[in-house]
């Protein structure tokens, strides 16, 4: 349902939508769909190349330390490997004081030791170098370094940091060291006996390998070490987790394999990379928090989401732009078509464009032209069967009233009555001479009447004075211009029709006046008259048929009328006033025409 | 201009032209990315050797490269002198150090001075709480003079001497942990004597009187107490506060009894963030008393109080 809904007004929208807006959004909507999967691939494929880049940067960073600390460890076992195959093996220690052997091993490697000392089985202090007083308190036998070289001989042992605290130092030194112990066979009046060898180093020396690591390029990164149990060995912020003012998530550390792995520490996303260092189990931690890289992501985002928005912005602009400049010459098409259909007659249709629209514009210009010349043919083909009606109409007078004429004059010659006859011929003559008019359609007011008086002539002549008949007409009418014949078929109307009982008391008033702007033709009878409801039939052009059965349908006056409207217009014509007993007035409407007037309308009659 | 011009030229030039500026903005580093600025900050010690609190001189150093701090150390030409302290910090104030770190020699007679200095600037105290200051980084120096006076009560009988070793004004967090400790001791029925000096007359009085323990309330006492300790044939039992390396070495030799520290590099670093966290009028957390441990010959070298008394140096 809601789709139909949808679906409708889109329809809608798209209906009242110009064509430069659509494809303005089209363009607008296919180019921003473009762009943001082209944006969001390229973030998203970046975010994921970001990762490994900095995860590989990661695991090269550590990979150097571990190279430097390897170093420094191996050279912490050449330390060692040379104090125990190079003094203390082969020296028979009831003899030989190798005090002075440990001494100068000592110097060479001082920066980066901080004692060597061997001890018997029992922890107790053979040899050491540079402090060779043992303090009192400690007893070397219970240190961890000491019964891990005796429980694993064959190995080397690293300890966690601790504070080198078995000798005695006067200057109450107490130094962090990273203890290396090992088993060692010591000969004593040529009898072997085990003992342990310590060599310290310098925790210092850690520090300055672990120290100023960039991480994660300038985004908070940090490293630290652990021990195998997840011990921290060393840690940029070590003091600050002494003092409990800072937590690492070293134990969870110690527990990853080498490699990158994403971890959540105190509800910080963060990305960890472990490299296990050789010999001693040790991890060196990498981390670089994750939020900072969500934070440039962020920073990321919102400004592709800019360039976005920027860019519909111009999209918008341009494709405004450019559709209106496409669109232009169908505007233009469009605007002339519409001026065509509000009936302006000169319209330019010609539009330059691309070749469619410019083929759209010719076929739409010679479509109008081709219209205009039907049009053309039309009006004159209408006119032409305007005229042949009026021809028609005109023409169905004369017929019916000659034969009944000429069968009066026949009748009055028979009868002798000679100059009667000529008298009619005479009116007759004159009333076919105004008839023919020389063709013209359009004659005078005094023309017309003339032409009713003959007519009247005649027919009184006919119904042997049953009538009497007046015509008159208002001073300055007469000059004035009708059509011609529109008197004598209401006459004829009122003869046949009123006078045709009449004895010897029945009148014809013909009278012409001017009102306002028009003439007025006016015949009155004081015939019988007629109801309304024949009246109202009378010019109705439906009521020829219901009259046809009748005597005398009307058509005549139906005839003048349509003739005076086809000319003139709807406005004119005639008006029917009767009354059963009362007579009838039947007016004629008509423009009062000039000479020019009648000019002009004689020549639209096809002169 | 013609309103059709407007709108078709100039209103999207000028709409392209704030989003141009918007991206500049949005380009701008954002505020995580940049440092706060620089804040200088000055430290008014109470003695005038800075030996003794060197732990926490570091810890107020690692927190001054965090948070973009400068330290300025200050220190008296004569140790506990109020009136120094006094003149140092109206003119710390005065030359506009925006935060300062103070270790009070006497309440009473700094009042005044460290009311207008904390009406300019972020005042905190070390060792010592002040009413004017905004913020007091330090253990609880009545329960530290009590546990004192506590491991005392088990060298000496009822009846017997213990020696406080007098060595800052009563209006200091020391006196004030002196007078716990005598409170308690008094109560349990032990003499307690007073003594001011140095460390050689403090060895000439003990050779010539019997006093079965001594207490020292601070780093510097306790150390010139366990000097003259170390002297005597058959001497008394030396408690006290404070660790310095000085200190660690005659706890292992057995000339201090048992101490108790604080962790002081932790009380560095939180006095400096607190002070700066009040200049930059940023949320602070209400501060705590920092904790102290009881540490003794046998256990000085156990992992937690090893960290404490020997602070990893490089």
């Amino acid at each position: 349902m809601a789709r139909s809904s949808l679906s409708r007004r889109w329809r809608e929208l798209y209906h009242r939508s110009s064509i430069q807006v659509i494809l303005s959004l089209f363009f607008t909507a296919v180019a921003v769909v473009g762009m943001v999967f082209l944006g969001l691939t390229l973030f998203l494929r970046f975010s994921a190349s970001n990762n490994a880049l900095l995860a590989e940067n990661s695991q090269r960073v550590l990979s150097q330390v571990n190279l430097n600390l390897d170093a420094r460890l191996r050279e912490m076992m050449r330390v060692s490997d040379t104090a125990y195959y190079q003094v203390i093996k082969d020296a028979d220690l009831a003899e030989e004081d190798i005090d002075r052997d440990l001494e100068l091993l000592y110097y060479t490697s001082r920066e980066s030791l901080v004692s060597i000392a061997v001890f018997s089985d029992g922890g107790g202090l053979i040899a050491a170098a540079p402090l060779a007083v043992l303090k009192n308190s400690v007893s070397p036998e219970r240190e961890g370094w000491f019964s891990a070289a005796q429980e694993r001989i064959e190995n080397l042992h690293f300890s966690t940091p601790h504070v080198q605290n078995l000798f005695v130092d006067p200057d109450y030194r107490y130094r962090w060291v990273v203890s290396l112990s090992r088993h060692v066979e010591l000969t004593r009046d040529g009898a072997i006996e085990s003992g342990v060898l310590l060599v310290d180093m310098s925790y210092s020396g850690i520090e300055q390998i672990c120290k100023d690591v960039d991480l994660g390029a300038g985004r908070g990164g940090y490293l630290y070490l652990v021990d195998g149990a997840g011990e921290i060995v060393y840690h940029p912020r070590q003091q600050l987790i002494n003092a409990g003012l800072l937590e690492e998530n070293n134990a969870a550390a110690a527990a990853y394999a080498d490699g990158s792995h994403n971890e959540v520490f105190q509800g910080q996303r963060r990305q960890v990379t472990v490299k296990t260092v050789g010999y001693t189990g040790w991890k060196l931690v990498g981390v670089v928090p994750s939020e900072n890289l969500w934070d440039n992501y962020g920073q990321l985002l919102l400004f592709f989401l800019f360039i976005v928005i920027f860019s519909v912005f111009l999209l918008v602009l341009v494709n405004l732009r450019l559709s209106a400049w496409l669109t232009a010459p169908l505007k233009k098409l469009d605007r002339a078509v519409k001026e065509l259909e509000a009936g302006r007659e000169t319209v330019d249709l010609t539009v330059n464009g691309p070749y469619e629209v410019e083929h759209l514009s010719r076929s739409v210009q010679s479509m109008v032209s081709t219209m205009r010349h039907l049009m053309d043919d039309i009006l004159q083909q209408e006119e032409q069967k305007r005229r042949s009606e009026l021809d028609v109409l005109q023409s169905q007078i004369n017929p019916h009233f000659l034969y009944n004429t000429l069968d009066s004059v026949i009748w009055m010659t028979e009868n002798g009555r000679t100059e009667e006859a000529v008298v009619m011929l005479t009116a007759l003559a004159r009333f076919f001479r105004i008839s023919l008019s020389r063709g013209s359609n359009i004659i005078t007011v005094a023309e017309e009447l003339e032409h009713a008086r003959h007519y009247l002539t005649i027919q009184k002549m006919r119904y042997k004075n049953k009538f009497s008949a007046e015509i008159s007409a208002e001073d300055g009418v007469e000059s004035l211009y009708t059509i011609k014949l529109i008197v004598q078929p209401i006459l004829e109307n009122a003869i046949y029709h009123g006078m045709d009982y009449a004895d010897g008391d029945g009148s014809i008033c013909v009278s012409a006046f001017r009102e306002g702007e028009d003439v007025i033709i006016e015949v009155a009878d004081n015939g019988p008259g007629m109801p309304e409801e024949v009246v109202a039939r009378l010019l109705d052009q439906g009521g020829a048929c219901a009259m046809a059965g009748s005597k005398g349908s009307g058509i005549g006056l139906r005839n003048v009328h349509r003739r005076i409207q086809l000319t003139f217009g709807r406005e004119y014509g005639l008006t029917i006033l009767s009354e059963p007993d009362d007579g009838t007035v039947v007016r004629i409407r008509l423009p009062a025409l000039d000479q020019e007037g009648g000019r002009r309308y004689g020549k639209e009659g096809g002169q | 201009m013609s309103g059709r011009r407007f709108t078709r030229w100039v209103l999207p030039l000028l709409m392209l032209g704030v989003l141009l500026l918007l991206l500049l903005l949005i380009l701008y580093p954002a505020r995580a990315e940049r440092r706060p600025e620089l804040l200088e900050m000055s430290v008014i010690a109470r003695e005038a050797d800075g030996s003794a609190w060197a732990t926490a001189r570091r810890g107020m150093e690692q927190a001054a490269a965090d948070l973009n701090v400068e330290l300025r150390f200050l220190y008296p030409g004569q140790s506990n002198s109020a009136q120094e302290q006094d003149q140092l910090l109206r003119r710390e104030v005065e030359s506009g150090a925006s935060a300062i770190l103070l270790f009070p020699a006497d309440r009473e007679a700094l009042a005044e001075a460290a009311r207008s200095a904390s009406a300019r600037a972020a005042l905190v105290t070390l060792e010592t709480d002040l009413e004017a200051a905004a913020g007091y980084v330090g253990v609880d120096n009545a329960a530290l003079g009590e546990a004192l006076g506590s491991a005392a009560l088990n060298g000496a009988l009822p009846g017997e001497t213990v020696l406080l070793v007098d060595s800052a004004p009563a209006g200091s967090g020391v006196g004030e942990r002196m007078i716990a400790a005598a409170v308690l001791l008094e109560a349990q029925g032990r003499q307690v004597r007073y003594f001011t000096g140095t460390a050689d007359a403090l060895a000439e009085r003990l050779a010539g009187e019997e006093v079965r323990a001594v207490i020292a309330f601070e780093a510097s006492s306790l150390e010139r107490a366990a000097a003259a300790v170390s002297r005597l044939e058959d001497p008394p039992l030396l408690y006290g506060a404070g660790s310095t390396a000085a200190i660690a070495a005659e706890l292992e030799q057995g000339h201090i009894t048992s101490v108790l520290a604080q962790n002081a590099f932790s009380a560095g670093y939180l006095a400096v963030e607190a002070a700066a966290r009040l200049a930059r009028r940023e949320a602070a957390e209400e501060l705590d008393p920092l904790p102290f441990f009881t540490v003794r010959r046998e256990n000085m070298y156990e992992p937690e109080y090893q960290k404490l008394l020997f602070p990893v140096t490089w």
